[in-house]
Formats: structure tokens, sequence, C-alpha cells
């Protein structure tokens, strides 16, 4: 086993703060897909489990031979350590669990939905840092358009400082004017209360993931009606073609979207999206129960984007040896759910194929108690 | 008046600087100053970190030094460190339940950074209702419990012998119990089970063979559980079989009673001939298929509608399952397909989905507000897609019917205190995080008892139950917390306000004395008896009324 | 009257398993609020009895705030 280095001593580090506060370097935080920054001693969000921060060594001033050290000086914990390698440790083990989950499909490759092109254009799990109290907006719906506006409008007050101490007239002007015409634009567009969910980003198509990812009907359904919650003139269609409400609880919840939240239900593929000049997204799409290719308008749309295998799956299976399907979920036994192609070696959650919380959280649980039977009767209960 | 003597209570209060994290936005001078004036303190320390090695040595030290009975600590929160400093105490020999603490960072110097002066005011004010609580505090134990190692399962269908089998492969002693004469629950009416692909049968001889073989566990049929009293690791269950009543000990007790499929009488012309349900149909496709040429599906029949809101999971995937095999049989016939969304989510049951279009299975979307009409050899349908009314010809129609609770569920759940929900399904613990426990310890759930499961789901659920029931198996002793509920005996007017509140059957009545008692064991502490109790005989142990109305005082003490 | 302002002191009984850990995160957030509040942890808000609320504004309290 291989554990990489965070240069900080985890049991010594109190997770109090104090290192990032002071942290000279800004990083776009990963963990909120680039719609904020974060220090380069970081922790991804409060609650993280365990409590203890990390230096990013790409962008540490330290690790880029530059002069700093500020965040050891500030620890009075003592807990930074820049000369900390990774770790290999050996383990004995007579089972493994592989429970490497899933990737979200890369949107790009739909190039007719834009996304990465156009700003408005968003994946669920966007929309669920957008939405989160603790995420770059604190819960506010604010539009990505927005938010990059904004940090233009930072700089540019920044560069009209510049200008005006070393009266650069030209710049200063063009720069004015920029912000002025940003202003406006922030002020108009601000909040996104007009939303799209398109379902099935890469998921029930051929030419990607011919699977359904089982749980993006509902989280689709759950992210409208938040969205409605924190901002109750919100409308939200969602773009879909089959809502699969297969769990317990989730039909009524869905009828509740409905009902409660006005959310509307469109049976019908996106076919494009574009946008007009105040980056609103477009969507063209048919609506199969009025039969027709219809057009609408939106400020925000949220893709429902495919559970993918990881990247990574591959080394790994081909280390333990343990068989993929076509999709690279990693293949199991089809009436022993957790055996993979190799006796001791189990497998539990998405790295097998998508399943929502509580089928993955009961997965994890039988997968624990064939890995416990193995080591509870010295493997005589592989034989079974 | 607890009638203890009067001791005299010395409280130590140590106060975190936390690096900077306190000490940066709070005065800590005035704090321990202030903290010095109040009442029963003897002793106050300052520390740079309370929770170090040197922190933590400074308590274990003074406890003795200072003959403090009494700790407060200010610093972070009760919620990540308060089970290391009542550790420490306990080292120092003094119960752990001798310990509070006041939170002035997370809930204070964190929140008030720019107001040195006012929020220096508010911690003060913590760490008096602090110290006030903590005079207040008195001596609480742990009960320790023998454990049965062995386990009742109620239901021999797939999951329960999954569970079963799991938990004998591990070494436990089980209790099968199966109210039919064989193992198998619904297995035994299917046909082909998928993805393998093979008789229902093979599946179910190869799991109950090994059963059979594994000598931890003993297969009652024909039998019920008629009692079950006593709590996690300690249950006392009487199995009947047949005339005959057995009680045995176990620690644990799995609910795998499973689910029925609805009989649709009165639904779409059901007539168990012409009009069929998919168990019907799998048990004619035992036999080879069925002869007719045209076969209508109709979807959702008694599912997803006002009587029963919910959508059974399984349905779609049967009914496509199924078409393929009248497809297979012979290509000619036509089968059709009419649904509301078909719910073939992941990826094996989207394959079979794309098969059974390959194959030629027809699929007609219909409105819930428009039902198809079944007539005698044809069944009339609004076609969305289309906007118009059409008809297919149909020898055979299959409603797809979902699962429903089974009729003897309400009596289980009364049975072991644990509860169902509006559709008569189980109630999980928790809905995403605790989908095969009950709020009540030491019983598990899986299968369809709990929702409608696939084989693949109700198998691993099974072994996912037995998982968490070797929690509580594998252990020598179970350990009761020490802050649980007590009813004062002589106040006590056996109202039954809060036998009703408890969530986890901790509280009977007692009706011989008319009161009621709390069992420590099952009791969780979350107070709801306290709160309810009009005469406050119920209490909760460490956040009595006594205590927090002493905090209350304090919070406007100048 | 004039030159002080009116200060409330508000009692919030919190429960331990959501509203004491949202001020926690809070905290940890650093997010800032007035210090007019003086925090009791629960283990649950329905252990918060009418008789501890009105206790509180006995004593003095300008508000009580049950989190749970």
């Amino acid at each position: 086993m291989r554990q990489k280095p965070r240069y900080v001593e985890a049991s010594r580090c109190t997770a109090c703060g104090a290192c990032a506060e002071k942290c000279p370097t800004k990083v776009p935080n990963e963990f909120n897909f680039g719609l904020d920054e974060h220090k380069a001693i970081y922790k991804d969000y409060a609650q993280g489990i365990p409590s203890v921060y990390t230096i990013d060594p790409t962008h540490c001033r330290i690790f880029q031979g530059k002069k700093c050290g500020v965040c050891a000086k500030t620890c009075q914990a003592k807990a930074i350590d820049y000369e900390q390698k990774e770790k290999f440790v050996d383990l004995n083990v007579a089972a493994v669990i592989i429970s490497t989950g899933y990737e979200l499909f890369d949107a790009t490759r739909i190039s007719e939905y834009g996304y990465g092109r156009l700003p408005n254009v968003i994946s669920a799990l966007e929309m669920e840092r957008l939405l989160s109290a603790g995420g770059p907006t604190k819960g506010h719906l604010t539009r990505p358009s927005t938010i990059r506006a904004e940090a233009r409008v930072r700089e540019l007050a920044k560069r009209i400082k510049k200008a005006e101490t070393d009266q650069d007239m030209e710049n200063l002007g063009r720069f004015q004017a920029e912000l002025k015409w940003l202003e406006a634009q922030i002020h108009k567009h601000h909040t996104a209360t007009k939303l799209g969910f398109i379902q099935c980003v890469g998921s029930r198509d051929f030419r990607f993931h011919k699977y359904c990812s089982s749980f993006c009907c509902m989280h689709s359904i759950k992210e409208a009606i938040i969205a409605k919650e924190h901002e109750p003139q919100t409308e939200s269609y969602i773009f879909y073609m089959d809502l699969r409400t297969v769990g317990k609880g989730f039909e009524e919840y869905k009828v509740r979207g409905e009902k409660v939240s006005g959310l509307k239900y469109v049976r019908g593929r996106v076919a494009e999206i574009l946008e007009d000049d105040e980056h609103n997204p477009i969507v063209y799409y048919e609506d199969t129960e009025e039969r027709r290719v219809k057009s609408m308008t939106l400020d925000m749309v949220i893709l429902a984007t495919a559970c993918s295998a990881p990247k990574g799956v591959n080394p790994l299976a081909e280390m333990l040896g343990v068989e993929l399907d076509e999709n690279n979920f990693i293949k199991t036994h089809p009436n022993r759910p957790l055996d993979t192609s190799v006796p001791g070696i189990f497998s539990c959650g998405c790295a097998q194929g998508p399943l929502d919380i509580p089928e993955s959280v009961a997965q994890a649980s039988s997968a624990a108690a064939r890995a416990a039977e193995v080591v509870m009767t010295g493997g005589l209960a592989l034989a079974m | 008046m607890t009638g203890n003597q009067k001791e005299e209570i010395r409280i130590g209060v140590f106060i975190c600087d936390c690096g900077s994290n306190i000490a940066g936005y709070l005065t800590m001078q005035e704090l321990v100053d202030y903290a010095r004036t109040l009442p029963n303190v003897v002793f106050v320390q300052e520390n740079l970190y309370t929770c170090s090695e040197s922190g933590i040595n400074e308590i274990k030290q003074a406890i003795p030094t200072h003959n403090l009975n009494r700790v407060v600590v200010a610093s972070c929160t009760p919620r990540t460190h308060e089970p290391l400093f009542q550790s420490a105490c306990e080292e120092a020999a003094l119960n752990p339940y001798l310990f509070e603490m006041a939170n002035i960072r997370d809930q204070c110097s964190w929140v008030h950074m720019r107001e040195r002066e006012k929020g220096t005011e508010r911690a003060k004010h913590q760490i008096a209702m602090a110290v006030a609580k903590a005079a207040r505090l008195r001596e609480l134990s742990r009960i320790e419990l023998g454990i049965s190692h062995r386990a009742v399962v109620i239901g021999g269908g797939i999951s329960g012998m999954s569970a079963a089998m799991a938990l004998g492969n591990m070494g436990y002693e089980v209790d099968l119990v199966e109210k039919q004469e064989k193992l198998g629950g619904l297995l035994n009416s299917l046909n082909i089970v998928l993805p393998a692909n093979e008789p229902s049968s093979r599946l179910l001889h190869d799991l109950a063979a090994r059963i059979s073989a594994n000598d931890k566990i003993i297969v009652h049929t024909s039998s019920e559980v008629t009692k079950a009293e006593g709590y996690v690791g300690n249950y006392v269950v009487t199995i009947r079989e047949k005339s005959a009543e057995n009680r045995v000990k176990a620690g644990v007790i799995i609910v795998a009673i499973g689910a029925r499929a609805l009989k649709p009488e009165g639904l779409f012309g059901y007539n168990g001939k012409s009009v069929i349900t998919h168990l019907e149909l799998e048990a004619l496709l035992k036999q080879g298929a069925p002869a007719a040429k045209n076969v209508v599906i109709v979807q959702c029949v008694g599912s997803r509608c006002a009587e029963r809101t919910y959508c059974s999971r399984i349905c779609c995937m049967t009914a496509v399952k199924n078409s393929i095999l009248l497809k297979e049989a012979d290509s000619r016939n036509k089968v059709t397909i009419l649904y509301r969304d078909m719910m073939m989510y992941g990826v094996e049951n989207e394959d079979m989905f794309r098969k059974s279009k390959e194959l030629g299975v027809r699929y007609v979307a219909y409105d819930p507000a428009k039902l198809p009409q079944v007539g005698e050899d044809f069944v009339k349908v609004y076609h969305q897609r289309m906007g118009k009314e059409i008809s297919i010809p149909a020898e055979l129609v299959v409603l797809s019917t979902p699962l429903v609770a089974q009729e003897d569920a309400a009596n289980v759940s009364s049975m072991l205190k644990v509860p169902l929900n509006e559709n008569g399904f189980f109630l999980e613990g928790h809905v995403k995080l605790k989908p095969l426990d009950f709020a009540t310890d030491g019983v598990y759930l899986c299968g369809s008892a709990r929702f409608p499961a696939t084989i693949r789901e109700a198998v691993s659920q099974g072994l996912g139950a037995a998982s968490r029931a070797a929690i509580v198996l594998s252990k020598e002793a179970l350990f009761t917390s020490g802050i649980v509920a007590d009813i004062n005996t002589e106040t006590c007017c056996g109202c039954l306000g809060c036998v009703d509140v408890c969530p986890y059957g901790a509280i009977r009545f007692v009706e011989e004395k008319e009161i009621c008692q709390v069992n420590k064991v099952l009791c969780k502490g979350c107070g709801g008896c306290a709160a309810t109790c009009p005469s406050e005989s119920a209490k909760l142990d460490g956040f009595s009324s006594e205590q927090i109305y002493a905090q209350i005082e304090q919070a406007f003490a100048s | 009257m004039s030159e002080e302002q009116f200060e409330p002191t508000i009692v919030g009984f919190l429960c331990n398993w959501c509203a004491y850990a949202g001020a926690d995160l809070a905290g940890v957030s650093r997010l800032q609020y007035p210090p007019n509040l003086r925090t009791i942890r629960s283990l649950c808000s329905a252990t918060v009895g009418s008789h501890q609320i009105l206790k509180a504004f006995q004593k003095g309290a300008d508000g009580v705030f049950v989190g749970g």
C-alpha cells in the first residue's frame, strides 16, 4: 500500500486552520470545481475526514523553490513537515474489498451540449456545490457566468488602481468601460431561477454508455426541489426519457416534486444547447407528449452526467487479476453479488456498476460479511 | 435530593488557547481570572493545547494533586473532544461522567473574531454554565451485559437464507425460521432468474444444500416466531414448530419475511385465465410457452396510484424478462408492453431492455389518466406518441402487479417493536445510511420485507444484515451508555406519555406498580421521555432539568 | 437608555446531532454572528421541555432558540 505525503503530520494537526488563513498562495478549489479558491494548504471541506490539512505541492511556494514557510511558522502544533515522503506499507490480508467507486462522465464529449464552452451549462455535481451551504456561493444559486464576472470585476478593480497610480490613461478608460458593462450584467443576471435538468447525459446513449446510471433521475429531482426551497420563484424543467423512481419513497418524492414544488417533467431528449448573448442557454428538444420540436431559454442547465468506471481501475484490476465487464466495472458473480472472479476478492458500490446510496451502503455491509466469512474461517468459506 | 451524603465539590477548569484559535480572539487572562471566582472552582489552568499530550497529562496530574472531583475543559467542541478528555479523567480514576465542556472555540472565538470584548464575555458565560452544570453532575456507570452468540432469522426466502448462510459461515449458531413447509419463499414460484439466466430451482437447491450442510444452521420449516422478549444480545425467542413451542436465546434477530405479489382482483379484467399475473405466467412458462400469439403486458397495475403510491421496483424487469422468453419461444409471437416509465435501471436491466427491443417487443407508453381498457381479445390504449387510441389484439393479458407487504408484517412489527411505513414495509433506521438496521439495536432487516428487491439485491441485503448482526455477535459483552433516562418511581403516576414517545421501545409500563420503567440497555438517551413527562419524573442522566436550569441561570449571571 | 443600546440575550438549546453540529460548523466556516447567544447542548431537541424554555424566559432571556 502506498500512502502519498500530505506534508502535514496527521497525529499533530488539530485542523485549526490557522495555516490556511496565513498561507499566501491561492489555488482554484478543485472540490468546488474551480468556482472558488482555497489556499495551497487546505482541507476539501469543513467536515472532511480525517480532519487534517494537506499541502498541495504543485502550488505551495516551498515546493516551487521559493521562500515561504509561513504555515510552519504559524502552526503552533508543529505539524508541518515539508520533508514528508510517501510511505509504503505491506499488509498481510485474507480478503480484499474493491470499493473504488465511479467517476463522472466527461460531458465535454457531447459537444452539442456545450459543457465546458457555455458557462451556464454545468454538471449535477457542480450544482450540488452551488446548492451547498458550505459551497462557493453558500447555497445561493449564482450563475457561473456571474461568478466569473465577479472575479473579473475584482481583477479590474485592482488593474484600475494600478492604472491610476501609473497614470496609464489608455488602459484606465478601457478597464472602466468594461467594469461598467460587467456590473450591469451581473446585476441583471445574478441568480438562476429558470433551470433545465437534462437526464441521461452519457447514459443510455450508444455513443458512450449503453447502461442507465440509476441514480440521476433522483438527484435531478432533488436538486430542483432544493433550488425551489432556496429561491421560491425558481422554475425547473426536467428533460427525461423514463423517470426511474425505483427506490423506497422515490416515486412519492417525484410526485411531491411536481405537486408541491411545481417541477415540470418533460418527456423528451434534448438535441442541442446554444446560448444567447447574455449567456442564457437555449435548449432544443422534442416534446414527445406534444409531438413537437421545441426550444426553451433558461438561466442555467444542469447535466445529469453518467456514472463512469474510474480511469484508474484497469491497472488495479490487472494487479489483482479480477475481470472487468465491457463497461470497465468490476465483474461479479450473477448470484453472489459481491464475489469477483478471484476468490477472496470482493467488490461493492459503484465499482461494480451504478448504485444509489442505500444500495451502496447495504452492499458495503454485505462485502464486509463476505470478507468476514473468509477471515473468520481461515479461508474455508471461500469454498461456499 | 439523591440522598447521597454531601461531598465537597472541587472543580478543576482547564482553558485551552488552541494555539491562537482561541487566544487570538479572546482575552485569556480574563477568562482565567473569572473562572477562579466561580463557585466550587478550586483550580484553573490555561493550556496551549489542552488536547495535546502535555495538556492531557496536566489534567491527569491535577486531579489527584488538587483532589478534583469534577473537571471542566473550555476549548473546542464536545462532539470531537469529549471522549478524549473523559478518558483522561478515567485514567486519573475520576468517573468520566463527572466531566463537562464549555465550547469557546467553534461556538465563540471563531464566530466572534472581530468582537474580542463581547466574545470574551460570551466565553465567560459559557464557562460559568459548564461549571454550574459540572457541580450538579453525578457518577454514572456503563452496565456490562453478556451476549447470546446466536441469531434468529425470521423468513427463509432468498434474503433470509443468505443471511443465515453468512452467519453460519462466520461460525455463529443460527435458527432459520420459515412459515412454509420448504425454504425459498417467492423463489419457489419463479421460472428463470436473471442475470444468471437459469432456473430459479438451481439457485434455490444450491443454497438450500449448503444451508443443510452447515451444522451451525438449524432450519425450522412450517414454523413461526410467536414471541420475542428481551433486548440486544439477550433475546428469548419462542418458535412454534408444528405444534411444539421452543424457546431459544438469541443475541440478534433478522427480519426477512419478504413480500407477496398483489392479486389484482377487479383490475383490468383479471380472471386468472386470459388475464393473469406474472407469477401465473411464470408457472405457465415453466410448463412451456403459453399458446397465445398476441400477448399484452400492462405495467403499474395497482402501483404508482392513489391506493399504492410506490413503484415496486422489479415489475418492469420481470415484464421484459418474460417478454423475451415469449419471443424466444416463438419469434412470431407479438408482445406489447404498455408502460408509464420503463424502470430498467443499471447495466443488466438496460441490456435486457435493449435485447427485448431487438427481438421485436413493442413498447407503448400510456397515460395514467387514460388507463388501457382490456376487452375480450384486445386491449385498447391511448397511444401518447401517436396521439390517438389504438386497439391491440390480445389472447393473453399479463398484469404487472407490485409486491405488497406480507399479511403478518404488522404482527412481526408489534412483536419486535420495530416500525412499518405507510405501505406496510418495515422502516429502516435511516433510509440512506442505515438501510439494514432498525432504530432498535439488535434487530436487522433485509430483502423485500424492507422494499421490493431483485434476487441480487435480496442476496446482498441478506449478507449485509448478517454483517450488521455480526457486529453485535462478535463482541464478548455489550456496554450500555451512561447517559440514559431514569424515571423516579416515587413521583411517576403511570400516565404512559413516555411509553408513547420512546422511539426505541425502551420504556415499559409496570402494571403491578402502575409506573413506567426504563430499560437502560435499550435507552439511547434521547430524552424524549424527559421532555414529555408532566411531573418531571423522567429525567435524562447528564442532561437533567436541574443541571439545565443551573446552566440557564448562569447564562444571565453578570 | 439612549447611550446604551439594547443587547438581547438569547438562550439556544441545540440538538447535539444537528443544530449543535451546525453551530460548530458555523465556527469552522468562520461565519460571524452577534455574540448574544448562550448555547446549551441537549441530546435531542425533543428533550427541551416547556419547563426549560419558560425557565429561560423567567431568568431573563429575550429570546429562546431551539434548534433540532
